[in-house]
């Protein structure tokens, strides 16, 4: 699950906002993660079916011998699926032109205190002695939100990309990980998850606003 | 009936303390500081250092856990500070760290409750993070809160799903009186909560075109407010701290933070009321054992509120 997020992410990313070395680079990692992960369960198997010392010479001929054997299982199809899609998308990313980064703008905290701003242009009120303020304030404070968005953007981006790395490289199909680890990746998992979904959103607004133009 | 009596007398008698106090600076304070955003962060703040002072007053032991407390609600009025203000940019910052860094706060506690406690507060931190996710001309356009609260809405399930917690223990269900009872209490005092927090705000809501998307606005999206908050504040934060501290402070901590996350809307006083009205969600939910009740009553408030800032504000 982690490492199809993982490689989905790469493939989005790259596709979208051509981040040059460091997109390639994190493709690489996840396409070799994956890729071993797949022929060390692919081993595995093939050990049990007692062909291990036929394939032995032929060590990328390996994925293809455990398709003809249809011994994979539809997570590790998926996992070979994606990384195929992910090798794809660094081709295509070197061709394509790199597309803008459209800004992001938003309305802060609560879309009620937008929705008072915008449609009423009233901010506070006079009840009680509370605050009055002025329309200045509001449009000052309408072009740092739109600027600290973007920001927030790629912290948050650059956050999640971090997080599901580390997902995935502390899971235990990898190998023996350190407790310590394996119990900061659990306290992780929940928020990492959530944090991806609000990335793909972003990801996936964002190619709607290229494609459409909008 | 006694212990019961109790918890509603200590729990309102924390509030009026610090209401009564804060009353008396605030009115001195407007003396000299005239109305500005500058007034309303002072506030605040006053008002929130004056609640967890009186916390401390009557404490008797785990002091660590309520300072561990009072570190996250300073946390959080911190970043509601900031992002209301010019420095909006350091909210946000600050808004994804705590995400991520409030549950490994936790890896250093084998307290289960505590661990959800955290996760909690960073739920109620997502709440903030899922704006930066949508474009400004999706923000823009009315139906933008049924996308934003579903998509809260969402996260939480996701979170309960992989936490495995059950709606019974975040207080999902209906409790231990009657559903129908439980609605129409919630819908009478929403009714009265609305109304005061209209004369607070004052609101006047124009964006609307027509009766269809007032009706849309309305229903869907104060469902959908009514749930995600009440699940986030009183069905996890509340409950979880019920589990760790004597309930009446565990309903006033976590009233205030409901309180903090009004700051919003630029009106001491409507976190004030906020407070004072997650107060009373939170001894329903703590009486009737379920969120039923703070459901409806936040549903029925808002829904007031709306349709009086629509049709009847001149």
């Amino acid at each position: 699950m982690g490492y199809a997020i993982s490689v989905g992410l790469g493939f989005l990313i790259g596709l979208l906002f051509r981040i040059s070395s460091m997109r390639n680079q994190i493709f690489i990692i996840l396409a070799y993660k994956g890729y071993s992960f797949l022929i060390k369960n692919t081993i595995g198997t093939i050990e049990n079916l007692g062909e291990a010392k036929k394939i032995e010479k032929y060590k990328y001929r390996k994925i293809y011998i455990a398709l003809s054997y249809n011994i994979l299982t539809v997570m590790d199809k998926i996992r070979l699926g994606l990384i195929v899609i992910s090798i794809i998308a660094i081709i295509i990313s070197i061709f394509i032109p790199p597309a803008q980064l459209v800004g992001l703008s938003t309305i802060l905290g609560s879309t009620i205190l937008g929705s008072t701003v915008l449609g009423s242009t009233i901010l506070g009120s006079t009840v009680l002695g509370s605050i009055t303020l002025t329309t200045v304030y509001a449009e000052t404070y309408y072009n740092t939100l739109l600027n600290a968005l973007y920001i927030a953007q790629i912290l948050l981006s650059i956050t999640t990309i971090g997080l599901l790395i580390y997902l995935e490289i502390t899971h235990q199909s990898y190998g023996n990980v350190k407790r310590k680890y394996f119990e900061i990746r659990n306290t992780l998992l929940p928020m990492g998850i959530i944090l991806a979904l609000i990335f793909f959103t972003i990801i996936t607004l964002k190619a709607i606003v290229i494609v459409t133009g909008t | 009936m006694e212990d019961s009596l109790s918890i509603i007398r200590s729990t309102v008698n924390l509030f009026l303390f610090s209401l009564i106090f804060f009353s008396f600076y605030y009115y001195i304070l407007i003396l000299f500081i005239p109305y500005s955003l500058f007034l309303h962060f002072i506030s605040i703040i006053s008002f929130t250092l004056l609640s967890l002072f009186f916390i401390f007053i009557v404490i008797k032991d785990k002091i660590k856990i309520y300072l561990l407390i009072s570190f996250i609600t300073i946390i959080i009025l911190i970043e509601e500070l900031l992002l209301i203000s010019l420095y909006v940019m350091y909210g946000l910052i600050l808004n994804i760290l705590l995400i991520i860094f409030l549950p490994l706060f936790t890896n250093f506690s084998r307290n289960k409750n505590l661990k959800i406690l955290f996760e909690s507060v960073a739920l109620i931190l997502i709440s903030r993070t899922v704006l930066v996710a949508f474009p400004s001309q999706f923000l823009i356009s009315a139906y933008s809160m049924i996308i934003l609260y579903s998509f809260l809405l969402i996260t939480i399930v996701i979170y309960l799903y992989i936490r495995k917690i059950p709606n019974e223990d975040i207080r999902l269900y209906k409790g231990n009186s009657s559903l129908l009872l439980q609605i129409i209490i919630g819908l009478i005092v929403g009714i009265f909560i609305g109304i005061t927090e209209y004369y607070v705000l004052k609101l006047k809501i124009t964006l609307f075109e027509n009766l269809l998307q007032v009706i849309l606005y309305v229903i869907f999206v104060m469902i959908l407010v009514g749930f995600a908050e009440e699940i986030l504040f009183r069905g996890m934060f509340q409950t979880y701290l019920e589990k760790i501290i004597p309930k009446p402070h565990a309903i006033f901590l976590a009233s205030l933070i409901f309180g903090l996350m009004h700051s919003g809307w630029l009106n001491p006083w409507e976190v004030i009321l906020a407070y004072g009205a997650g107060l009373v969600f939170g001894l329903f939910a703590y009486f009737h054992d379920s969120l039923v009740t703070p459901i409806s009553a936040h549903f029925s408030g808002n829904v007031t509120l709306y349709l009086i800032a629509i049709f009847f504000a001149s």
